[in-house]
């Protein structure tokens, strides 16, 4: 969602500046005295989590705020695992690489970084999370793919 | 050669360890796999089309009239279809270009390729080619056991 | 800005809660304890959980290893929750607060008010000593939006961007909340208005979070405390319908 552009000046919002001094009130912004509490005990989760400013999960799963470390123990695992596999299901069906893969466009620069490094079969990740090829002629190495992937990546792809 | 890379080889394939021919003999590179190999490609990650044809790099071939399946037996006769036949160990013969095809939990895991010197060649999947004495010498849990040899005449 | 307000088929709201804060009460919640029968909650409400506090006074300091030791506890029932069989409806208890409080699907303000009123008649007889500091409704409003909506095409304030002062391209928005409180001129009342987008997989949710409040000073009267409700309801639906577009009501006529 984009945030909407602001064009032709602030539009005034309703707000009442509160009273200065003598003013009954003292407005804390997030003082939770202030507002109506509520007990999330045995609440719908997603009431909890919102009560809770608890979300984690929707960040990592969804927003794509993914922690480098999370990426590299996943990478890791994924290489150490499949450094002698022969073929590509047996590379792309790791759970480890399905894991990268559902990171969605958020794992990209991750990925961009260990292609820079050096090729690397994780550009595959690349096509499944692109849903494309870099390149359609046959002659295209895999060393030359990561190359042209890390050219458009930079370029924006 | 990074030891760490040797021993990373050999813990893998244990065998190895009393294969006095043992040797890396390339740097690391995803350019190719064991099939190709033992084409004699390495440009390419050659390998019977599994998955949707979506990876940069690989070359779905499957010869016409080839089940299009993973198992020896398939890839036995996808290699006869490019003029190799059965033969029945992998002793080297004059004039002929071996190779052996390994299977691990029913499905075609590896194939290696003699060398013309009588050495055995082998690309292990997205890192180094080596060069073993016999094909049985990377037998393990890896790539299961070599089955099937077959030969083809030198071109 | 008062106009007749648009009956919504559909109300948005996933939360609705009512609630008085008075001045401590300690022995409260015991007391209710202590009335239960009488005041014949259970019958809509047979769940109930406890929070208690204890003070525990260890007549010597433990031996090293498993030993036996006598204690004197002084413990005190802190919160009472009593709850519906489906744990959606809520009676919430403590030494400052009384709140009622339903995620069950919201019907009209009707309901919601002579549901209020059903369980503060509940419990006068054990509160009616009880000093009203203030009361409020909160209501929160979850709508489901496609990610390439644009949100100004369903309220009419959330944060905007400066134009003139963007030399980069604008990047998606990710998650965003902010917090207005207004004050109500002319009254002691106030608003706390949430507005949260909240990414799902391939929708999102829109938060309107309204919460109104009024500090006053009163004993325990059920008509009037339902006066101040109603009060507070007309300043809601002041806030959350000059806040929405028609279309934002269309989705919630669907």
């Amino acid at each position: 969602m984009n945030l909407p552009l602001l064009r032709n000046g602030f539009k005034p919002l309703f707000l009442t500046i509160a009273l200065g001094a003598g003013s009954a009130f003292e407005f804390a912004y997030n003082d939770p005295n202030i507002e109506s509490s509520y007990n999330i005990n045995e609440s719908d989760p997603f009431i909890r989590d919102y009560f809770n400013g608890n979300s984690n999960s929707i960040f990592n799963e969804v927003t794509g705020i993914i922690n480098k470390s999370e990426f590299d123990k996943l990478f890791n695992s994924w290489e150490s695992e499949t450094m002698f596999c022969s073929f590509s299901n047996q590379i792309t069906g790791n759970a480890n690489f399905k894991k990268i893969v559902s990171m969605g466009k958020y794992a990209v620069p991750f990925i961009q970084e260990k292609l820079e490094e050096k090729p690397s079969l994780i550009v595959w990740a690349l096509n499944e999370i692109y849903e494309k090829k870099i390149s359609n002629n046959k002659k295209t190495t895999i060393e030359e793919a990561c190359r042209l992937w890390i050219k458009a990546l930079n370029k924006g792809f | 050669m990074d030891q760490s890379i040797k021993q990373r080889i050999l813990d893998q394939f244990p065998l190895l360890k009393d294969d006095l021919s043992f040797d890396v003999t390339s740097p690391a590179t995803p350019n190719y796999n064991c099939i190709s190999w033992a084409m004699k490609y390495s440009d390419r990650w050659t390998q019977y089309n599994s998955d949707s044809k979506m990876h940069d790099g690989i070359v779905y071939w499957w010869p016409d009239g080839v089940p299009q399946e993973p198992t020896i037996e398939a890839y036995k006769m996808a290699f006869q279809k490019i003029g190799y036949e059965g033969c029945g160990s992998p002793c080297h013969e004059d004039g002929f270009i071996k190779i052996a095809l390994y299977e691990n939990k029913g499905i075609c895991s590896h194939a290696s390729r003699e060398l013309r010197n009588g050495l055995w060649t082998s690309k292990l999947g997205q890192n180094h080619d080596i060069q073993h004495s016999s094909p049985f010498t990377i037998e393990g849990q890896a790539y299961g056991r070599a089955v099937v040899f077959m030969k083809k005449k030198f071109e | 800005m008062e106009r007749e307000w648009p009956l919504l088929s559909k109300p948005p709201i996933i939360l609705d809660l009512f609630q008085i804060k008075f001045s401590e009460a300690s022995s409260l919640p015991q007391d209710i304890a202590n009335e239960e029968s009488k005041i014949g909650v259970r019958k809509n409400y047979p769940n109930r959980h406890d929070n208690l506090n204890s003070n525990i006074q260890l007549d010597k300091f433990p031996d090293t290893g498993i030993s036996t030791i006598k204690a004197k506890a002084n413990t005190r029932l802190e919160t009472l929750i009593y709850t519906s069989e489906d744990k959606k409806n809520k009676v919430a208890i403590d030494d400052k607060s009384f709140t009622i409080s339903s995620e069950m699907e919201y019907k009209d303000w009707a309901t919601f008010s002579s549901e209020i009123k059903k369980i503060l008649e509940m419990f006068a007889l054990v509160m009616k000593d009880i000093h009203i500091e203030r009361i409020s409704i909160r209501f929160v409003n979850r709508i489901r939006l496609n990610l390439k909506d644009d949100l100004t095409e369903y309220v009419n304030a959330t944060v905007y961007v400066n134009q003139n002062n963007m030399p980069y391209p604008q990047y998606d928005i990710s998650k965003f909340g902010f917090k207005i409180m207004y004050r109500i001129p002319n009254s002691p009342i106030y608003a706390i208005v949430n507005q949260n987008i909240d990414p799902q997989t391939d929708y999102c949710f829109y938060i309107l979070d309204l919460d109104v409040l009024k500090p006053l000073d009163m004993s325990f009267n059920v008509d009037s405390i339902i006066g101040v409700a109603d009060e507070l309801r007309g300043i809601r639906n002041n806030i959350f319908f000059n806040n929405v577009t028609d279309k934002l009501i269309e989705l919630c006529q669907q």
